[in-house]
């Protein structure tokens, strides 16, 4: 218990301002949502964009998910890189027996503060998402994907991994701020695109009812094989042999752009494949942590 | 009698080219205060770091206890305490919270209740954030953590540098307090050497990253004079010229020639004159 409670102390300042930050954009979201109404000229798709997409409500649930990163962030860097840097490591390090057992108690002290925040954001991401879009089942849809629920807390702790990497080997904080958060955003988008890679796309008419829980991952020109392809080529596949308004039309009919998606119930596979990206990330980022720290020199 | 430290052929090098120590060769009993002395650069810091660990030998092997503290932290770092250069303290934390960490990690080993009384009776209170310490009682606070942890060995890495007459003073004076009663060995590097002459019974003086001279004091002392350089003949084994213009000597001169005792000063400025400019 004395350890944690000194390890809260040092980084409590952080922790709490976020948790706060957390609070406010939880309630003020929730308040949002709960209040905002479509006006009744708009369509049930319009009204969809509307409540989704309109600022406020985007305000918040942008807010949120960023939030447990950078809880990540600050606290993989203050672990071990403000440490060299202030000095403190010196003392810390001459009284500690194994460096790693003390990266170890700081470690799961720090992921800890990550799984409560991230929840936190995730719940209160989850509640705004669900009263923005009544009618969806949150888990077998893709509606506000990646904005709630469990990926938040992954996404911080590998954010906490990297960071804690990266502060280990720079020894300086703003250096170490400045690289974290670019390998950081970088590793988030690795995962996205590897989440959902390995998925089989469809194509779904515009008035499918599943398109709202779907996943949009690209849009093209149908091509032969299931693959897309310019407007260039599609009109070399023209039939011979026609002319005058046939010609004309025979493109605007045959290389129409269609959008593919991925359908809502593919959810939690794109989730789970995007976790285990992001959680391998972050171990690799804490394993090399753990060799700096028992050959850095404070 | 066992070394508590010991260098053997010890050398550190920063980069390709840059020798912090070059093989150094150093034993130092147990229960010995030693005082560390030499200009910035010499050493002295890479030094007390090998024999905590914090260094990795270039070549040669540092000894502490015994050990290689740089392969075997886990047993050595326990029996050994190290005070840094201005020692650095979290600042948002009180003297008790670096008490109670430090408790923490060595466990029984580190007796709090008397730490605690150490700081105590400074007039410096449990609560004191350590941005609010003073330099001296940071160094006071540095100081109760090592006695506290009740080490075999102590490396203290320039406490003194910043601290003011007063504070070296009641600084040197604990310390040479808690050696006596705890026997510890002691590594206390320093520029003063007036501070080192209060304190220590043992001396290395250090020059661009070798050992000029290493042993105790009195017999260093007993071991040299200071002659005019008008009495000097051929053969006299000379160190170096002391700022004043006399000679240091090693061993006493032949033919009786009149010859005074170096005071430690004299001594130290000696060899780290020779260190700069071999004669």
């Amino acid at each position: 218990m004395t350890g944690l409670r000194i390890w809260w102390r040092l980084h409590r300042a952080p922790i709490a301002i976020l948790v706060v930050a957390s609070i406010v954009c939880g309630l003020f979201g929730i308040a949002y949502a709960e209040n905002i109404r479509c006006d009744a000229s708009l369509s049930a798709t319009d009204c969809s964009q509307f409540l989704i997409y309109n600022p406020p409500s985007s305000i918040f649930t942008l807010a949120l998910a960023v939030l447990p990163i950078l809880l990540g962030v600050v606290l993989g860097i203050s672990t071990v890189g403000s440490e060299l840097e202030s000095g403190t490591a010196a003392f810390a390090w001459s009284i500690v027996g194994s460096r790693r057992r003390w990266l170890a108690e700081q470690a799961v002290a720090s992921c800890v503060s990550i799984l409560v925040l991230g929840m936190l954001c995730g719940g209160f991401n989850a509640l705004i998402v669900a009263k923005l879009n009544p009618g969806h089942n949150l888990p077998t849809s893709f509606v506000g994907y990646g904005l709630w629920g469990p990926i938040l807390v992954v996404r911080g702790l590998s954010a906490y991994g990297i960071s804690l990497a990266i502060g280990a080997m720079l020894r300086r904080v703003t250096a170490s701020v400045a690289l974290g958060l670019v390998l950081v955003t970088a590793a988030t988008i690795a995962a996205l695109v590897v989440g959902r890679s390995f998925e089989t796309s469809q194509v779904l008419a515009s008035n499918d009812p599943g398109i709202y829980d779907a996943l949009g991952v690209g849009s093209g020109i149908p091509g032969p094989n299931g693959t897309f392809q310019t407007w260039d080529d599609c009109v070399l596949t023209e039939p011979l042999g026609l002319d005058g308004d046939a010609r004309n039309a025979w493109p605007l009919e045959h290389c129409r752009e269609v959008s593919s998606y991925l359908p809502g119930s593919k959810m939690v596979d794109v989730e789970l494949r995007e976790s285990a990206v992001l959680a391998l990330l972050g171990l690799l980022g804490f394993g090399a942590a753990l060799a700096l720290v028992g050959s850095r020199r404070p | 009698m066992t070394s508590a430290l010991e260098a053997i052929g010890l050398s550190k090098r920063y980069g390709r080219r840059t020798w912090a120590l070059r093989g150094l060769d150093i034993s130092i009993p147990q229960g010995c205060v030693v005082g560390l002395v030499g200009p910035n650069g010499a050493g002295k810091s890479t030094l007390l770091k090998t024999w905590i660990g914090f260094e990795k030998p270039t070549s040669g092997r540092a000894l502490t206890l015994g050990l290689e503290p740089w392969r075997d932290r886990r047993n050595v770092l326990p029996r050994v305490a190290y005070l840094a250069q201005s020692p650095v303290f979290y600042r948002d934390l009180t003297v008790r919270d670096h008490l109670d960490y430090v408790a923490h990690y060595r466990g029984s080993a580190f007796d709090k209740g008397q730490a605690l009384q150490r700081m105590s009776e400074l007039g410096v209170t449990q609560e004191a954030k350590a941005s609010t310490l003073s330099g001296g009682q940071a160094a006071q606070l540095g100081l109760a953590i090592a006695f506290g942890m009740q080490a075999e060995v102590i490396l203290l890495d320039e406490p003194l540098a910043a601290l003011d007459p007063l504070a070296r003073r009641a600084f040197i004076d604990v310390l040479r307090a808690e050696i006596t009663k705890s026997g510890a060995t002691a590594v206390l590097s320093s520029h003063i050497v007036s501070d080192i002459e209060r304190a220590c019974n043992r001396l290395i003086v250090l020059s661009s990253g070798t050992v000029q001279i290493e042993g105790a004091v009195s017999q260093l002392i007993a071991e040299h004079t200071v002659v005019p350089a008008s009495t000097l003949i051929e053969g006299d084994d000379v160190v170096s010229e002391l700022p004043d213009g006399r000679r240091l000597c090693r061993r006493r001169l032949r033919n009786q020639r009149p010859g005074s005792e170096p005071a430690l000063e004299d001594l130290v400025l000696g060899y780290l004159a020779a260190g700069k400019s071999p004669q």
